[in-house]
């Protein structure tokens, strides 16, 4: 997913009702922050918390 | 816009994190970086646990923002009720003077005193000619 993220283009990336929790969630925002051209994302029902959050931005 | 520097999700213009188990700890973690999307335009955080205490941390991170039009943090199907009551409902109405258009609080158990809060609020920005771009408010 990293390489898809970080050399694609991806502009909307939709992950809802995925099981990602609070280690799924850290692990696609370390992935996100490599990105350049998303615009929309949707993780919606994804099962993740407080922690999950803290590591989007 | 010199906005090269930005990377990752700074340049999101919708993000929806809707039926997740944010509570007000998560709402707290996003605030600081919500005063710095500049691009953001829609924003859902519905059903997330969120009390009025969340709802007091949301409304200072968006009362300065000047791109979002879309606001959902409503309860979806009864599922992880946000709870905004009457004081969330006073914390919101910081936010009916921004540029957001759809303000959707669906479900958060705003109750008469909340509604009326709400009412009053948007009563008094017409009587005094103060500006809101609410056109589509869901209670």
């Amino acid at each position: 997913m990293d390489k898809v993220l970080h050399k694609g283009s991806l502009v909307f990336l939709d992950l809802s009702y995925n099981n990602l929790g609070d280690q799924g969630m850290t692990d696609l925002a370390l992935a996100l922050h490599r990105t350049h051209n998303l615009r929309k994302l949707c993780v919606v029902e994804c099962k993740f918390g407080p922690v999950g959050a803290e590591q989007l931005f | 816009m010199a906005d090269f520097n930005l990377h990752g999700t700074d340049r999101l213009s919708s993000l929806d994190l809707s039926k997740n188990n944010l509570r007000d700890e998560g709402i707290a973690e996003l605030s600081k970086p919500l005063r710095c999307c500049k691009f953001l335009v829609s924003l859902n955080v519905s059903s997330n646990f969120i009390s009025p205490k969340g709802f007091l941390h949301l409304s200072i991170a968006l009362s300065r923002n000047e791109s979002l039009c879309i606001l959902n943090v409503s309860t979806q199907n009864g599922l992880n009720r946000n709870r905004l009551q009457k004081l969330g409902g006073q914390y919101m109405t910081s936010l009916l003077g921004t540029l957001i258009q759809v303000l959707n609080l669906n479900s958060t158990s705003l109750g008469d005193q909340g509604v009326n809060v709400i009412f009053e609020n948007l009563a008094h920005r017409i009587e005094n000619k103060e500006e809101t771009h609410v056109e589509i408010l869901e209670l």
